[in-house]
C-alpha cells in the first residue's frame, strides 16, 4: 500500500466514524438486488433465482427512523442484511456517510460494522445461552479491542441505560423474561456507540404490555444517543408510531414511500391501501364501518415474480399495461413516490 | 347454568359451561397454577373472545377440558366443564375422543403441524368425516370435502382436494383446517390464535372465512388471541385473562368502551395507534408475574397504579364481581374508581 493510499483510507475511516450531523444523509441504497440461487440435481446446478430484493433505492438521514413494512417474504430482512453486508448483495451500491461500502475488504468491513448494529426479532435465539449478560454485552467491545480500557464500567452503564440492573450482569439469558432479553439485545447493539441500528421486528415476539416498554426505550435511546433507525416490522400501528418515514415493500420492491403522514393519511398504492384496511383496530365501534379491501390469493413466488407490476396478480385495478410495464417509483401527483400506474388517494381507505 | 343474558322469555342454555377450573403443572422449580379458578359460558351462535398475554392460561383452559394437556406434569385439580350436559372432565378418554373433532372442533395457530404431510387435504377432511360417521362412503366424503373447501374459499377445490399440505400456502392451509374443523358441523368451535402465523392481508381473509363458518354451523365459538384488534373485530363477548384468572368479562362494546379492570385498560392504552400519532406509549410497568410465585392478594397489584399504598390489594384476592349490569364483571377491589374511564381508541361520542 502506498503512502497515498494509506492516507486516503485513514481519511475515509475518519469520515465513516465521525457522527453525521442530524438531518444530513447517513445511508444511501441504490439499485440494491439480492438474488439467491435455486439449486437442483446431483451436481447442484443453478436452475433459477429467488429475487428476494429486486432493485431498491432508499436513503436514511441521521437521526431519522425509516420504517419498512411488508408481509413475510417481501425482502425487508434480506435488504437490511444486504445493506450491512451480512449478505453480499447481487447488485447495487450502498454508501454510508458518503463512503461506498459495497466493495469493502474484510478489514474495512469490520470498521464499518461498528456503525451499524442489529437487533433481531427473537431475543431467545439471538443471545448465546452459555454466556452471561455481561459477556454478551461485552463481546462487541472485545471483538473490536475496546474492552480493556474501561469496558467493565461501560457494560454497567449500558445495562442501566436500557433499564436492566447491573447487578444482574452475571445471570444467563434464560433467567430473564422476553422483554428483558430484548433489552439485553439492545444494550449489546449500543456497545460500540453505532450511528445506526437495524431493528428487525424487535418487538414482534413480545407481549403487548412489554412491547410498549421496548418501543419507548428505543425512542428514548434515539434522542439520547442521536441514533438513526432502520425499523422493520409487519405491524402497521407500531411502524406508524416509531417512524418518520415509511417504505412499503412487496415482493422485493418498494411500492410506496413517504413521510408517515403520506403513507397513513394519503396511501396511494393499492397494496398500501389493502394493508391499512386489513389491519384490525381495537375498537368494536369501527366494526363494519371501515372499508375493508380483502385481497384475493397469495403472494406469488419470488422465484417467478409476475411480469410488469409484481402486485398486479392481486390488484383490483390491474389493466393490460400492468403486465407489460413495470411502474417506476415516482411521484404521480400524490406528493410522494408510488410505484403504480393508477396511483390515487382513496378517501375511503383513510383509517 | 341458566342465564338471563338476553331479554325475553327464551333463556338459552350455554353450549359449554366451565366452572371453577384449576389446572396445575409440576415443574422442577415448583407448582405452576396455570389456570386458577376460571369459569365461563359460551352460547350457540356467539363468539367469546378470550384475550391475555402469554402464560395467562387462556389456551391451557381449553386444552385441559379437551384432555389435551400432558398428565403428568399437568393436573386438573378442580372444576367442571359441562358440554351439552356432560362433564368433560369426568368422561372417559374414549368418549372424549368421540366428542373432539365431531361436536367440538379446534383450529390451531400453525396449520402445518396440525395437518398430516403424507395424506392429501381431501383424504384428511374425508377421514375427519368418516371417523365420526362410518356410514359415509368415500366418494360422498370426497364430494363433501370439495364442498367444504369451496365454502372456505380454496380456489379450484376439485383439483386442490387431491393436493398435499405442502402444496398449499399458509393461508390456504388455515382454510383447509377450518374446512376440516366444520366438516362435522360442530356445536363448539375453538380457535387458538388462528391467524397469528399469517400476514395481515391473509389474516383478513381467514377472519372472513371464520365468520362464514360460524354462520354456516351456528357453533358457539371461543376465539383465543393476544390481539385486541381481532377481539374487537370478531367477539360478541370478551373474557380478559391475567395470571391464570379471568379479571374482566363482558360484552365487547362494554369491555372496550367502559373497561373496569386496570389491566384491561392498561393493555388497550399500551397499544400504538394506527390512525393517530403519539410521542410516547403508555406501557404497563413491570413484568408479568412468575406463575410459581404469584403475588399475594391481587396478582396484578405489583403493576397497578390503583393498588399504590392500598393494603387490600396486597392481601386480599379480588373476586370477579358484577358491576352495573349482571353481565359485566371485574376482579378489582377498586373497580368503581374506573367509572368513566375509556380506552384511548374510543372517542367520547362513541362511548356514550
Amino acid at each position: 500500500m502506498s503512502v497515498d493510499e494509506v492516507a486516503q483510507q485513514q481519511t475515509s475511516t475518519q469520515t465513516l466514524h465521525a457522527r453525521a450531523p442530524r438531518g444530513t444523509e447517513l445511508l444511501r441504497i441504490e439499485g440494491l438486488r439480492k438474488y439467491f440461487p435455486i439449486k437442483a440435481g446431483l451436481v447442484r446446478h443453478e436452475v433459477g433465482q429467488i429475487k428476494a430484493v429486486d432493485g431498491v433505492d432508499l436513503t436514511l438521514k441521521a437521526g431519522e427512523t425509516l420504517g419498512v413494512v411488508g408481509e413475510s417474504g417481501c425482502g425487508k430482512s434480506t435488504m437490511a442484511r444486504s445493506v450491512a453486508r451480512l449478505l453480499d448483495p447481487t447488485d447495487g451500491k450502498v454508501t454510508f456517510r458518503g463512503y461506498d461500502i459495497t466493495n469493502l475488504s474484510r478489514r474495512e468491513l469490520r470498521e464499518f460494522r461498528r456503525e451499524i448494529q442489529f437487533v433481531f426479532q427473537d431475543p431467545y435465539a439471538s443471545l448465546n445461552p452459555r454466556m452471561t449478560v455481561r459477556e454478551i454485552i461485552a463481546e462487541p467491545l472485545r471483538v473490536h479491542g475496546r474492552y480493556r480500557s474501561g469496558g467493565k464500567e461501560h457494560v454497567n452503564d449500558l445495562m442501566e441505560t436500557v433499564g436492566l440492573k447491573s447487578e444482574h450482569g452475571n445471570r444467563f439469558p434464560h433467567e430473564f423474561s422476553g422483554g428483558q432479553r430484548q433489552r439485553i439485545g439492545v444494550a449489546r447493539a449500543l456497545a460500540l456507540n453505532p450511528q445506526m441500528l437495524m431493528l428487525d421486528e424487535p418487538v414482534s415476539a413480545l407481549d403487548v404490555s412489554i412491547q410498549a416498554q421496548v418501543i419507548n426505550l428505543l425512542g428514548r435511546l434515539q434522542d439520547e444517543f442521536d441514533l438513526s433507525y432502520f425499523f422493520i416490522a409487519h405491524d402497521l400501528s407500531v411502524v406508524r408510531h416509531i417512524s418518520d418515514r415509511v417504505a412499503v415493500m412487496y415482493l422485493g420492491k418498494v411500492m410506496e414511500i413517504g413521510s408517515k403522514a403520506d403513507i397513513y393519511e394519503k396511501p396511494s398504492h393499492p397494496y398500501t391501501q389493502a394493508l391499512l384496511s386489513a389491519a384490525p383496530i381495537p375498537d368494536p365501534a369501527t366494526r363494519g364501518k371501515r372499508e375493508r379491501i380483502v385481497l384475493k390469493g397469495d403472494v406469488p413466488s419470488p422465484a417467478d415474480p409476475p411480469s410488469g407490476c409484481v402486485f398486479r396478480t392481486r390488484c383490483w385495478k390491474a389493466q393490460d399495461i400492468c403486465a407489460e410495464e413495470t411502474p417506476a417509483l415516482v411521484d404521480r401527483g400524490q406528493g410522494h413516490p408510488v410505484a403504480c400506474h393508477f396511483a390515487e388517494v382513496d378517501a375511503k381507505v383513510i383509517v | 347454568m341458566l342465564s338471563t343474558r338476553r331479554s325475553g322469555d327464551f333463556v338459552p342454555e350455554p353450549v359449554l359451561s366451565i366452572r371453577d377450573l384449576v389446572v396445575d403443572f409440576a415443574t422442577d422449580d415448583g407448582v405452576v397454577h396455570a389456570v386458577d379458578g376460571v369459569s365461563y359460558d359460551v352460547y350457540a351462535g356467539e363468539t367469546l373472545g378470550v384475550v391475555g398475554e402469554s402464560g395467562s392460561g387462556k389456551s391451557v383452559t381449553v386444552m385441559s377440558i379437551l384432555g389435551l394437556i400432558p398428565v403428568p406434569p399437568g393436573k386438573i385439580t378442580r372444576g367442571e366443564a359441562f358440554f351439552k350436559g356432560v362433564d368433560l372432565l369426568k368422561v372417559r378418554e374414549r368418549e372424549l375422543r368421540d366428542i373432539r373433532g365431531k361436536d367440538i372442533a379446534m383450529i390451531f395457530q400453525d396449520p402445518m403441524t396440525s395437518l398430516n404431510p403424507v395424506f392429501t387435504v381431501g383424504e384428511q377432511i374425508g377421514e375427519a368425516i368418516e371417523v365420526h360417521d362410518p356410514s359415509v362412503r368415500e366418494e360422498r366424503a370426497r364430494a363433501r370435502a370439495i364442498e367444504l373447501l369451496q365454502l372456505v374459499g380454496v380456489p379450484n377445490a376439485e383439483r386442490r382436494v387431491d393436493q398435499y399440505p405442502h402444496e398449499y400456502s399458509g393461508g390456504m392451509r388455515q382454510r383447509a383446517m377450518i374446512a376440516m374443523s366444520i366438516a362435522n358441523e360442530p356445536s363448539l368451535l375453538i380457535a387458538d390464535e388462528p391467524t397469528t402465523a399469517l400476514d395481515v392481508t391473509i389474516q383478513a381473509q381467514i377472519l372472513e372465512v371464520m365468520k362464514k363458518a360460524q354462520v354456516e354451523t351456528n357453533a358457539a365459538t371461543i376465539m383465543i388471541t393476544h390481539d385486541l384488534g381481532i377481539i374487537a373485530e370478531m367477539a360478541d363477548r370478551v373474557a380478559v385473562m391475567y395470571a391464570g384468572h379471568i379479571v374482566e368479562v363482558g360484552d365487547v362494546d362494554t369491555i372496550f368502551h367502559r373497561p373496569r379492570h386496570p389491566y384491561t385498560l392498561g393493555l388497550m392504552n399500551s397499544l400504538p395507534r394506527l390512525e393517530a400519532d403519539e410521542r410516547w406509549l403508555k406501557p404497563i410497568p413491570g413484568q408479568p408475574p412468575s406463575m410459581i410465585n404469584v403475588p399475594p392478594g391481587c396478582p396484578f397489584h405489583p403493576r397497578c397504579e390503583l393498588s399504590k399504598g392500598r393494603e387490600v390489594c396486597h392481601t386480599e384476592f379480588p373476586l370477579l364481581e358484577s358491576i352495573d349490569s349482571s353481565q359485566h364483571k371485574s376482579a378489582c377491589h377498586f373497580k368503581s374508581e374506573l367509572a368513566g374511564e375509556t380506552s384511548k381508541f374510543v372517542d367520547e361520542q362513541a362511548a356514550s
